[in-house]
């Protein structure tokens, strides 16, 4: 199971896209922000890194915890939860960064301006404003700056979780 | 005692595993299973349908008919998606060893230590954090060819004004270049993170051996980044042959198809021709290509490993 949601990561989105379109307009929901949540709100590459953090998480103290009487509801919760903090929060970073820069499937699925996610957003001010250059310069600065800051607030993380990924 | 009674109360004895391993299974797949239903639903659920889409002539809005291998035979006598094939190869073939290359010897003149490390090794990342659109607007912006800074560059060099982006013969390694500065930030971090962690000893015994740095590296680095180096070659090959965003914001597959890769004109296809069935056909000889590079390339690399 594992081994086939991870090789789902090296279908390329382009093969699913339009099936993943159909998907969304059969059921009446492209063009909305649902459209653009749903497929994402799990990743291969996240499973990937949040299983191997789990795999070197000590047995012993999870065996420990049911002994003690917790449920292994409460041993998730309670024990492994908190040790996983860092490996969190470098999937939360990854996946930030990632949602925010998408730019290919927010072009597909949403149609009106309303809708739009930042990159989609930027790419507006090409056609209208051609050689409104001011403009798309501060749009360009406007929509990085979260992400620089993000970035930069975990860059430590996302570091050690791209090295720790490829040799895990 | 009978055999019904033993087997029982071996059954009775067993009980107590069996229900705590159905336990684990009930709250392994409580945990592991809406994640893996919307990953297999968005992933393999539209890949069969993708391959059923592709032997027809859908255009999304009305059901398409049944056309059999028609679009398979039209994808030979298309110039368009052979131009996409030349420009991904193209893409593929200077990306992959320039960032390779380049990867590897600035991961190794980052690993010293110099005041403000950190500092640079944050500037080399940064380009492959930001968006695809914002750098795809700006670099429209530096090579442009009437009031780009490149030209303006040249210009003041006293070289000849170049059509860069304009030009069809010069547009999509004007291109590859960009996607290169986005990317190889990526390779530095890995092969970084490899070469720090190759024991002191090795090195010290390499420079008591008497081997000069650059027999150093190509006797003692490289080989032991080897696995790092076949990651990067996946991941690259993968990254490139999805390369849109760059082409969406830059060229848009143009002038005169030059910067067309096979993934914008699948996207092309689909969304502004509206031949989805035919865009999902390209979409599959893409797969498939993708799929036997990788794997040639994974047999190759083994083979290697294991007589080298």
């Amino acid at each position: 199971m594992l081994v086939l949601v991870i090789a789902t990561a090296l279908i390329p989105f382009q093969l699913t896209v339009i099936p993943t379109y159909l998907i969304f307009s059969e059921a009446g929901l492209t063009d909305t922000l649902g459209a653009l949540i749903v497929p994402s709100l799990a990743s291969a590459v996240g499973i990937y890194l949040m299983t191997s953090f789990f795999q070197s998480f000590p047995k012993e103290l999870e065996e420990a915890a049911r002994i003690d009487g917790c449920s292994r509801f409460g041993v998730f919760f309670r024990v492994v939860l908190p040790v996983a903090r860092p490996a969190m929060a470098a999937l939360a970073v990854i996946t930030f960064i990632t949602a925010w820069n998408d730019l290919f499937w927010p072009l597909v699925a949403i149609n009106s301006e309303a809708n739009f996610t930042v990159q989609a957003g930027l790419t507006t001010f090409q056609g209208q404003h051609r050689a409104d250059w001011p403009a798309i310069m501060a749009g360009t600065v406007l929509t990085t700056l979260p992400v620089l800051a993000v970035f930069l607030f975990g860059q430590r993380r996302f570091v050690q979780a791209l090295t720790g990924a490829v040799k895990g | 005692m009978s055999s019904t009674a033993l087997s029982a109360a071996r059954a009775g004895h067993r009980q107590p595993r069996d229900r705590r391993r159905l336990g684990d299974n009930v709250a392994g797949w409580s945990f592991a299973g809406p994640a893996s239903l919307v990953i297999l639903g968005f992933s393999l659920v539209p890949m069969a349908w993708a391959l059923a889409l592709s032997f027809t002539d859908s255009d999304l809005m009305t059901p398409g008919t049944n056309v059999g291998l028609a679009n398979y035979r039209a994808l030979l006598d298309d110039d368009v998606f052979l131009q996409a094939v030349t420009n991904t190869g193209l893409l593929l073939v200077l990306y992959i060893p320039a960032s390779l290359i380049t990867g590897l010897l600035v991961a190794v003149l980052l690993n010293r230590k110099v005041r403000g490390i950190g500092f640079y090794r944050t500037c080399f990342l940064v380009p492959y954090i930001v968006s695809a659109t914002a750098t795809g607007l700006l670099m429209g912006y530096i090579f442009d060819r009437d009031f780009g800074l490149m030209n303006g560059l040249f210009v003041q060099l006293g070289l000849p004004v170049q059509g860069l982006l304009s030009d069809p013969s010069q547009a999509m390694l004007v291109l590859t270049a960009i996607f290169f500065w986005t990317r190889f930030g990526f390779a530095v971090v890995i092969y970084l993170a490899a070469i720090q962690e190759i024991s002191k000893e090795v090195l010290e015994a390499a420079a008591i051996d008497g081997a000069s740095s650059w027999a150093t590296f190509r006797h003692v680095i490289v080989p032991s980044v080897r696995p790092m180096t076949i990651f990067l070659t996946v991941w690259g090959v993968i990254d490139a042959l999805q390369f849109f965003d760059l082409v969406m914001t830059t060229t848009k597959g143009g002038p005169a198809n030059a910067t067309v890769t096979i993934v914008y004109y699948v996207w092309q296809l689909a969304f502004t021709f509206n031949t989805a069935g035919y865009g999902a056909a390209v979409a599959y000889v893409l797969f498939a290509g993708t799929l036997a590079l990788i794997v040639t390339g994974l047999l190759i690399a083994r083979r290697r490993g294991a007589t080298g």
